[in-house]
């Protein structure tokens, strides 16, 4: 699927999905690896990596999706006792827990190592996380709170630089959030948040999470880690929490200052687990083995597809895309081997990994959780909302805009309700220029890192130093903070969401595209080619430097709908036009601007049906936007209505397209006035020889005389050229035959 | 003589027919006053046949427009071959000069394109009913109230006098916007296929009295502008609207139409037109509808209009939807359903033919109206009424103008109350001007030739005034300048800055 998206960008696709087994799937082959005597696997979602200890050995993979080395990085470990692993962001250190109270840090480049025990042996070490915040570098969560923990200049030692206390019972941390939720209180039900991104440390208000009673006497559980999921879906930041007695998940929306409930929404199984998966929701309902898809950006209440099982894709074609490997592929004792991992979907072994990975502990089996865009496509009825949701799609773009298009197709071939057409229109729009907005946006932020890049890269004067570097620094917050803080000052509500994580969610795939500068900060930089990584697979189209969004432009508009249903001649004409009116109709709400080539085309269906009056209307009322195009097309047609003709003849003139003007009004054999006009207008492209061979053609004497004069009079230096010789011996002897 | 009024005739005849001795009452069609002396109507036929054969020696295509005498004017109009309108209008010594021919025959040209909507061509009812009584009741039922309506010769005067801005038969269009514009074809659109692919084939969209858009082609759209202008916009609707119950409907059409039922057998000829489904439509033949008929058009509580002229139907339980003939577009019969919201009126015509048998389409879109359009009808009406320039926004400071464009049926003049307040003398001196344009023009349509005709002229008025016209092929542009200092040269630099402005440079002089 994806080859052929590469091979022509936009192959019209067919909404038939996989027989609709499922909407979401994991890709064979999985990633898999074979170390002796490991235990478990870690997936650390900071380096996104995938760590595996063995013996005194970790052995760690980098989770990119795009070629899976079989050699993996091997440290040596002194302490074989490892509870939690993380590498730092840069991927140098790699920090792990040997007990409740030490951890130990690995240095992979200098090959230092140096221990950091507990403070106290009253406080239990939780877990830790590495951050990108600006005060602190790695974070220790503890029973007693949380210490923040800079690395030394020379990466030996790390030093404590904060204390954030409060009783924790377990924690819940994401890097893609940048949060951390502490749970505390005999239930766990009270939760304090930090986040702690490249803008600083935000201290969330403490709430906590609703328990329905279901009975006066019951006494709920305590929740437990696998009750609270962070989630970001479309760079905000979500927390879902599980009530079990209930049977229902409650869902809360970060913002700076406030946590605000956004509904409860049913489950169905005693266990659930949770993916997201471009900004979709997946609910794992495990004990019914089967998935429900939900966006926050449509109805929260209904999920978006009916619940199907999780599928295993084995599409061979599909594996092959971009990545070098076909080891795996080929042994036929791998294949076999999956027929046991088959049957152990939504197994006791799985691990559910943010966001979108799937740890198989017992089989050694990383997956990779997708979407299947075509299925979700076919077993969608609501058109609006389908095309809404596919605009939404950012990673896999190019093919949730071929299945748009695809829609768009299909709803007017179909010819369903003018209105729902109207609808989908609007969707389509809507989307687009919001894209160009963004756009719009993250060009001046580029142009401002460029420009400050390009200040201290080259080799200023020493006085100029001061000044370049505050320079820098002015840039590096801005790249930072421009795209939350932004608009959102006045906010009260103002909205959690990272720069990394809205500019990933809203414009990733525009920078992907793009070279990431590398004197761009830092973290920006890995956080970018984070994305780099998956998208890379998704999309091969983007590695080769396309942009692809899933916007549809008013030219991709007209080129892979109108024109194909046009040539298809399947759908009247009038019934394509009205399409196009209510295209155009959105269009003009949203100020995009409607090519000439869709006004061409409109005014063709019309005249079709000899709707001539209609198009008069259309030119009048400027409906249809003055184009050298749209005048060609009207003297086109006409040839057959004279007052259409006149209208495109005029619309030349208007534009001033004095040369198309001229030839159209000398091929009507109006000489004396296109000379006028060319002298009105001051027309040089036209050369004198050819008003001169029309006058001769004419055997008008006095016509030929008349050009002959003008020529005289406002051609500079006519008597010397070839021409005035030959027609005016043309004009004696047309005056000896009359004599 | 009694103490008929003749100050106004109109005739209609036929040269075809009555060609023996004797026979010669069978070329009247229509005679007003209808109590005129047989004598009365035969010598003014007689008059105007004799002059239409001597001047067709001389111009076989276009034999004769008028005759002017001391006491009066006798206006001729030919609509279809071998039928001829004359109008003969007495002068009076108060009121002058009649005004331009055009300008008259452009009343007789309105008369029968708005007849043939209705009845379609007198020709094809002659076609059809052969003794000729099915198009004479017809033009009976029909011009009378038109008459009533126009052609008294003080209204005449009075229209003669300000006529040189104006141009009947064309359409006023409301200005739009680029996004009103494509929001309206929208709507339009949308109303369209809600009631079905095909099942309305046209609509027209007015705003108060001025067209905002329409399906239709141009001369069809004129006529039913016309029509819908003087009938179905709110302004000119009954007032007395409320609740017209069905009683009210049938009373009204019993008492008001005796005396316009004509013999079944001849209407049910009539009936045998092209159209089949008019033979379903049973009612038409014991009917002739009075389109014009003052009153006869009321709104109902769910906005649509209603009307009995068409008759209401066998069990006297609802009014006969209206039908007309489209003459330009596709020679079909359409059943005619108008909704109104405030200044909002929208007229869509249905196909008969698409209709099955004795069904009346008009129920279902009523519901499908209401049902799905009416929002969206009324959210375009707020929208129109917030972009209506009011009555002078057509008005442009300096300028008194008209501009008409012959292909598209369009006109776009000064507002009347604008055109008021020029002198007696620059009007009269632009009404000469446009009748020596008129026969120049009528005499290089004759000529036949390929290049479209055009003119520019500047006449200095005795009082100082500025009458400017241009003609470019099918587009006409009128100015009147009173503004006495400026010379030629200023006044063509006025000229063509109105082109640019408001004309797109179609009047540009190079």
């Amino acid at each position: 699927m994806a080859s052929s998206s590469s091979s022509s960008q936009f192959v019209r696709r067919n909404i038939a999905g996989s027989g609709a087994l499922s909407h979401v799937y994991i890709q064979y082959p999985p990633f898999r690896f074979n170390v002796p005597d490991s235990s478990r696997m870690i997936y650390d979602d900071g380096s996104r990596s995938l760590l595996v200890p063995s013996g005194n050995k970790m052995f760690s993979w980098p989770v990119t999706w795009q070629s899976h080395s079989d050699t993996p990085n091997i440290i040596i470990l002194e302490n074989s006792h490892v509870l939690t692993a993380r590498f730092s962001l840069d991927g140098k250190i790699l920090a792990v827990q040997n007990s409740d109270y030490e951890v130990s840090f690995y240095n992979r480049e200098s090959g230092v190592k140096f221990k950091h025990p507990s403070r106290s042996h009253t406080e239990r070490i939780l877990g830790l996380f590495w951050t990108d915040c600006p005060a602190c570098d790695v974070i220790f969560v503890t029973t007693g709170g949380l210490e923040l923990f800079a690395l030394a200049p020379k990466l030996d030692a790390v030093k404590l630089v904060d204390v954030k206390p409060s009783q924790v019972s377990w924690y819940s941390y994401t890097h893609e959030s940048r949060l951390v939720l502490l749970a505390s209180g005999m239930q766990c039900k009270t939760f304090l948040c930090y986040q702690f991104s490249a803008g600083g440390i935000i201290r969330l208000p403490k709430f906590d999470a609703s328990m329905r009673k279901v009975d006066e006497t019951s006494k709920a559980a305590a929740l437990t880690p696998k009750d609270v999921h962070i989630a970001t879906m479309y760079g905000r930041v979500y927390c879902l929490q599980v009530d079990r007695l209930a049977m229902e998940l409650n869902v809360y929306r970060f913002y700076r200052d406030a946590v605000v409930p956004q509904g409860t929404l049913p489950i169905y199984s005693d266990t659930v687990a949770f993916s997201v998966v471009d900004g979709v929701l997946l609910v794992h309902q495990l004990a019914s083995k089967v998935v429900l898809l939900y966006d926050i950006f449509a109805d929260l209440n209904t999920p978006i597809s009916a619940p199907l099982p999780l599928l295993i894709r084995r599409d061979i074609a599909f594996t092959a895309v971009g990545t070098s490997e076909d080891s795996d592929i080929s042994s036929h004792t791998e294949s076999k081997k999956l027929g046991s991992t088959e049957s152990n979907i939504y197994g006791d072994s799985w691990n559910f990994a943010n966001p979108d990975i799937i740890l198989d502990q017992e089989n050694g089996i990383l997956w990779k959780i997708h979407l299947d865009l075509e299925a979700l496509a076919a077993s969608s009825s609501n058109v609006p909302s389908l095309l809404a949701f596919l605009q939404r799609r950012k990673l896999d773009a190019l093919l949730a805009k071929q299945l748009s298009m695809t829609v768009l197709h299909a709803i007017i071939i179909e010819r369903r309700p003018l209105s729902l057409i109207s609808e989908a229109m609007d969707v389509v729009n809507k989307s687009y220029s919001q894209f160009l907005r963004t756009r719009a946006a993250s060009t001046i932020t580029r142009q401002q890192a460029t420009r400050s890049q390009v200040s201290a890269s080259g080799n200023q004067p020493a006085h100029n130093r001061v000044t370049v570097e505050k320079d820098t620094s002015q840039s590096s917050i801005t790249t930072d903070v421009t795209p939350e803080a932004s608009g959102n000052v006045e906010k009260s509500l103002e909205d959690l969401s990272l720069s990394e994580a809205k500019s990933s969610s809203s414009v990733n795939a525009l920078e992907e595209g793009q070279e990431v500068d590398g004197t761009v900060e830092d973290t920006h930089k890995s956080m970018t080619s984070d994305t780099i990584e998956i998208s890379k697979n998704v999309l091969p189209s983007i590695a080769q430097g396309n942009v692809t969004v899933s916007a549809i432009s008013p030219e991709e508009m007209h080129f892979h709908v109108f024109v194909l249903i046009n040539d298809e001649m399947e759908v009247e004409a009038s019934f394509l036009a009205a399409s196009i009116i209510q295209y155009m109709q959105s269009a003009v709400t949203e100020k995009l601007k409607v090519p000439a080539e869709i006004q061409v085309l409109l005014i063709d269906l019309l005249a079709r049906e000899k709707r001539y009056g209609e198009i008069m209307h259309f030119v009048r009322t400027k409906v249809v936007d003055p184009s050298k195009e749209v005048a060609k097309q009207l003297l086109q047609i006409g040839k057959s209505y004279h007052p259409i003709f006149m209208l495109g003849l005029n619309m030349l003139r208007q534009l001033s397209f004095h040369g198309e003007y001229l030839s159209e009004i000398l091929q009507q054999g109006r000489l004396l006035e296109a000379l006028r006009y060319a002298r009105q207008n001051r027309v040089e492209a036209v050369p004198p020889s050819t008003f001169l061979e029309l006058a001769a053609a004419s055997h008008d004497r006095q016509k030929l005389a008349c050009v002959m004069r003008f020529c005289l009079d406002f051609v500079p230096s006519f008597e010397t050229t070839s021409e005035y010789q030959t027609y005016s011996a043309v004009l004696n002897q047309q005056k000896l035959v009359l004599a | 003589m009694s103490e008929l009024d003749t100050s106004v005739q109109l005739c209609i005849f036929d040269t075809s027919r009555g060609q023996s001795d004797g026979q010669e009452l069978d070329k009247i069609l229509f005679f007003y006053p209808s109590e005129s002396p047989f004598s009365a109507q035969l010598s003014l036929i007689g008059l105007g046949e004799g002059i239409i054969t001597f001047t067709k020696m001389f111009s076989p295509n276009a034999p004769c427009d008028i005759i002017d005498t001391e006491k009066r004017s006798h206006v001729f109009f030919q609509p279809e071959p071998d039928i001829w309108m004359i109008l003969v209008i007495e002068k009076r010594k108060e009121s002058g000069e009649l005004g331009r021919t055009r300008a008259l025959q452009a009343i007789l040209m309105e008369a029968h394109g708005l007849f043939t909507l209705f009845y379609g061509s007198i020709r094809a009812l002659l076609l059809n009913s052969p003794s000729g009584d099915v198009a004479r009741s017809c033009l009976q039922a029909f011009l009378p109230d038109y008459i009533s309506d126009v052609m008294t010769v003080k209204r005449l005067s009075m229209l003669s006098s300000h006529s040189g801005l104006q141009e009947r038969g064309t359409i006023q269009m409301m200005a739009l916007d680029r996004s009103t514009a494509l929001e309206v074809q929208s709507v339009v659109d949308l109303l369209q296929s809600w009631f079905g692919s095909g099942r309305i084939h046209h609509t027209l969209l007015l705003f108060q009295d001025l067209l905002v858009s329409t399906t239709l082609p141009p001369e069809d759209a004129a006529h039913l502008y016309t029509y819908a202008r003087m009938r179905l916009i709110p302004a000119a609707i009954s007032t007395s609207s409320g609740g017209h119950s069905l009683k009210k409907v049938l009373s009204r059409a019993n008492s008001s139409s005796v005396h316009l039922k004509a013999s079944a057998s001849d209407i049910t000829a009539a009936g045998q037109r092209p159209s089949p489904a008019d033979s379903s439509n049973h009612h038409s033949q014991f009917f002739t509808p009075r389109p014009l008929q003052h009153d006869k058009w009321w709104r109902d509580n769910d906005g649509f209009l209603v009307t009995d002229a068409w008759g209401v139907d066998a069990q006297g339980m609802s009014a006969i939807t209206p039908t007309v003939w489209l003459q330009q577009s596709s020679q079909e019969r359409m059943k005619l359903v108008a909704y109104q919201h405030k200044q909002l009126t929208v007229v869509m015509l249905i196909s008969v033919m698409h209709l099955a048998p004795n069904a009346d389409g008009s129920h279902v879109l009523r519901n499908q109206v209401l049902e799905k359009a009416s929002n969206k009808l009324n959210a375009l009406e707020d929208r129109l009424s917030k972009e209506w320039g009011g009555i002078n926004a057509n008005h442009v400071p300096g300028y008194r103008y008209l501009y008409v464009d012959y292909d598209s049926r369009v006109s776009k003049a000064s507002p009347a109350g604008k055109i008021a307040t020029l002198t007696k003398d620059s009007l009269l001196s632009l009404d000469k001007v446009r009748s020596e344009i008129d026969i120049a023009k009528g005499r290089c349509d004759g000529s036949g030739e390929a290049q479209p005709y055009e003119l520019e002229t500047c006449v200095r008025t005795r009082s100082n005034a500025w009458v400017v016209v241009r003609i470019r092929g099918n587009h006409e542009l009128y100015l009147v300048l009173e503004r006495a200092s400026e010379t030629l040269l200023l006044t063509a630099e006025a000229t063509e800055k109105f082109s640019r402005r408001h004309c797109d440079g179609i009047f540009a002089s190079d």
